[in-house]
């Protein structure tokens, strides 16, 4: 799984989450989703929890934060990153 | 309390009148009245409260001319009778209407100024053809205009001025914008477009065609108070002195006053002081949950049991939400954000159906003694921002939320106090609820291209800035937030959707005692931390109340009133309630034309496919306010109401009717 397949599935989560999301083409890939107002806090503990489940990984809660988990370009790093260090 | 109505027009302004009060005859069903010179009529739908045999309304004054109709109480009237009777003055009845009719006499129009209580005031003065709407100082009372040229009108809920096919019937979209933003409409404003509300403290003068609106009293904003050098013990003695009187002169009924409780501090203290006052045992009604993190009962019965009160609890479920939800927006006349008025609205009819006319109930105490978490929040906010360094400052935000539920999940502290790391340096006039508001208004997404495009040139938050008043941009993020909370929350929702509307939808009046205004003003002279001590919400009542009530409720951390939202709705995925075809449907959405079909289809699938209890605030939120809008659409531009209102006025009887024939 490469970054880009990770950013599909996460902006596909996102469409099905957030209703007022029309398209995935419009949702920023480098912007912090909780500043655009696309999620709320409960919508980022939501997502944290979908991740783990897709992916079989554990996000630590330091990690939820603007600078790690903040826009789906850096979940997806995040997530490569985990699953890299599983393999390893 | 009752509900007044009246008109100044060149037409059959009687029967217009007539109509109007049928319209409202849930708030007053005992007896109608009216009066009807020269270009006016105005008149009450009332509900016995005090002087039951000779306290009818209107009551005019054979000397001058001069004729009152009132919704609500004075609470201070005997007082008032005294000092008026000193002054020469002579009493026809018992009832608190002609002690505001004399003081009038006496002092003009300055008079409401001697008021304490909650209510809505009409008085035609023939001598200088002036109409004087008056209205209470935290708006418990609820009041409408519509003006025009040829036009004016005024009632305490909508649907009696729009009886009157004069008026048109549009909804107001600004007012929409801002309940989508700030939970509730904003200054004048109400869901019909032209029609006003008289702001609470505020008189509105019309004479010879000139409409002048003018405050009696204004918010006594904490700074600007002469400080009390009271130590917390002598005040907080002083408090519950001052709340005691405050519960005694609600108390004051000639029918049977009971009190809901909810098992919170508030109620609890109000049950507790009142107990103490009355000779038989106090009735208490509470709204009881099957689900868990909804319902108080455990506390509830503490405090019945302890203080043997007659206590009635009325379960709800679900499906009582769902039944009730058309009837429930019929009476809010306003989108809400929440179910919550809905079991009020339960527990209300309960109430009448034991012939209780008046309750006691605890709204206030979290404005007056800054209980509500956005006071802490503001607070942690500020320290955070000026110890940047402070090792404290995650520990602060985890105490902050942890009474709420989904703080059980530790995650949520992390996840809001990074929310909140970008907001702590702003240099908003609303810090404190920016945040709040910025995160409500996301559901605008929602709103219609059509919508969108008639407010493109609105900016809601522009006209809250506007609507402040001078002191607010020089006072504390507290004291700021004390003042919004009140303007909005309070007065717009918890008052009127949740409160008055609630009960007198039922003939049923609610008493505030934490809603005095000589008690807000002992409170806010005192220094901060005797309510906010630390991060402990309503110190003083919480200490105060220590020789009353046990540990288990003066320590119980805040647990905030709300009701079952989507789920209630949607108890079976395949086939939810009937409101969500009626309302919901693309063709009902096409026919009001405010939100977007295709979101709103989609939050319909997301609700669908989803496990409910991981629906989150702003979805349960959105759908609330959606269902709610489309609802109001229908009971207010769609409906007939002239017809309504004519049915209904086939049941109302008129006991009063002056005349008032030549100038």
């Amino acid at each position: 799984m490469n970054q880009a397949d990770i950013v599909a599935t996460l902006l596909e989560y996102i469409v099905h989450a957030n209703p007022t999301v029309g398209t995935k083409d419009a949702i920023p890939l480098d912007q912090s989703l909780f500043t655009l107002g696309i999620l709320d806090s409960f919508g980022v503990i939501e997502m944290v929890g979908f991740v783990e489940k897709r992916w079989a990984i554990r996000i630590l809660d330091s990690e939820i934060t603007d600078e790690r988990f903040g826009g789906i370009n850096k979940m997806a790093k995040l997530i490569l990153e985990k699953l890299a260090s599983d393999e390893s | 309390m009752c509900g007044i109505a009246g008109i100044i027009s060149t037409e059959d302004q009687q029967g217009e009148v007539d109509l109007m009060l049928a319209a409202i005859a849930h708030r007053g069903p005992d007896e109608f009245g009216t009066f009807t010179g020269p270009g006016i009529s105005m008149g009450t739908a009332r509900l016995s409260i005090v002087d039951l045999v000779h306290g009818q309304q209107p009551i005019r004054d054979e000397k001058t001319g001069v004729v009152i109709v009132m919704n609500g109480e004075i609470f201070d009237h005997l007082d008032l009778r005294k000092e008026l009777v000193t002054k020469g003055h002579q009493f026809l009845t018992r009832s608190d209407t002609e002690v505001a009719l004399r003081l009038y006499l006496e002092h003009g129009e300055s008079f409401p100024k001697f008021l304490n209580g909650q209510f809505a005031i009409a008085i035609w003065d023939p001598r200088t053809r002036s109409l004087l709407l008056t209205r209470d100082r935290f708006g418990i009372c609820p009041l409408y205009y519509f003006a025009s040229e040829s036009l004016f009108s005024f009632a305490s809920e909508i649907k009696a001025l729009l009886t009157n096919r004069r008026i048109p019937r549009k909804l107001n979209f600004r007012a929409l914008d801002q309940v989508f933003t700030f939970w509730t409409p904003i200054g004048h404003h109400s869901a019909i477009d032209g029609v006003n509300e008289l702001l609470p403290g505020c008189s509105l003068i019309i004479r010879d065609h000139q409409i002048t609106v003018s405050p009696y009293w204004r918010w006594p904003f904490p700074e600007l108070q002469i400080k009390s050098n009271l130590t917390f013990e002598e005040a907080t003695a002083e408090f519950i002195d001052e709340l005691t009187k405050s519960i005694s002169l609600r108390l004051q009924a000639d029918v049977q006053v009971g009190s809901y409780l909810s098992g919170g501090i508030d109620s609890s203290a109000i049950v507790a002081l009142a107990c103490g006052r009355l000779a038989r045992p106090l009735r208490t009604y509470s709204i009881q949950f099957a689900e868990q993190s909804y319902d108080e009962s455990p506390y509830q019965t503490i405090v019945a049991e302890m203080f043997q009160t007659k206590h009635t609890a009325v379960h709800c479920q679900d499906e009582d939400i769902d039944e009730r939800f058309q009837r429930v927006i019929r009476h809010t006349e306003c989108p809400i954000f929440r179910t919550a008025p809905a079991p009020l609205n339960i527990l209300s009819e309960k109430v009448h159906e034991d012939g209780i006319k008046v309750v006691l109930t605890g709204e206030g105490a979290d404005e007056i003694l800054l209980g509500y978490d956005i006071f802490r929040e503001t607070k942690v906010r500020r320290f955070c921002s000026k110890f940047p360094k402070s090792k404290s400052r995650p520990q602060l935000f985890k105490k902050l939320y942890q009474y709420l539920p989904q703080f059980s999940n530790p995650r949520y502290a992390n996840v809001a106090i990074e929310s909140l790391k970008k907001t702590l340096t702003s240099f908003s006039p609303f810090y404190s609820h920016d945040v709040r508001w910025s995160n409500n208004a996301a559901n605008k997404a929602y709103f219609s291209e059509s919508l969108r495009d008639s407010l493109t040139s609105y900016n809601s938050l522009e006209e809250m800035e506007s609507l402040m008043p001078r002191d607010y941009f020089s006072v504390s993020d507290i004291s700021k937030a004390q003042y919004l909370e009140t303007v909005t929350l309070l007065r717009g929702y918890l008052l009127s959707s949740q409160g008055d509307r609630m009960m007198l939808g039922n003939s049923v009046e609610g008493r505030f005692p934490f809603l005095d205004h000589k008690l807000l003003q002992f409170t806010n002279a005192l220094p901060e931390k005797y309510k906010l001590s630390c991060l402990r919400d309503k110190h003083i009542l919480r200490e105060g109340m220590k020789g009353y009530l046990p540990e288990t409720i003066t320590r119980r951390p805040k647990f905030a009133y709300q009701a079952p939202e989507i789920r209630a709705f949607f108890r079976k995925k395949d086939a939810p309630s009937v409101l969500v075809e009626r309302y919901l449907s693309e063709k009902a959405l096409n026919e009001t034309g405010l939100f977007d079909t295709n979101l709103v289809g989609r939050l319909l699938g997301k609700i669908r496919k989803s496990e409910l209890s991981r629906l989150g605030t702003r979805d349960n939120m959105a759908f609330v306010q959606i269902l709610s809008t489309q609802i109001l659409f229908e009971q207010l531009i769609q409906l007939d109401i002239r017809q309504e209102a004519s049915k209904q006025l086939q049941s109302c009887v008129f006991k009063t009717r002056i005349y008032q024939q030549k100038e």
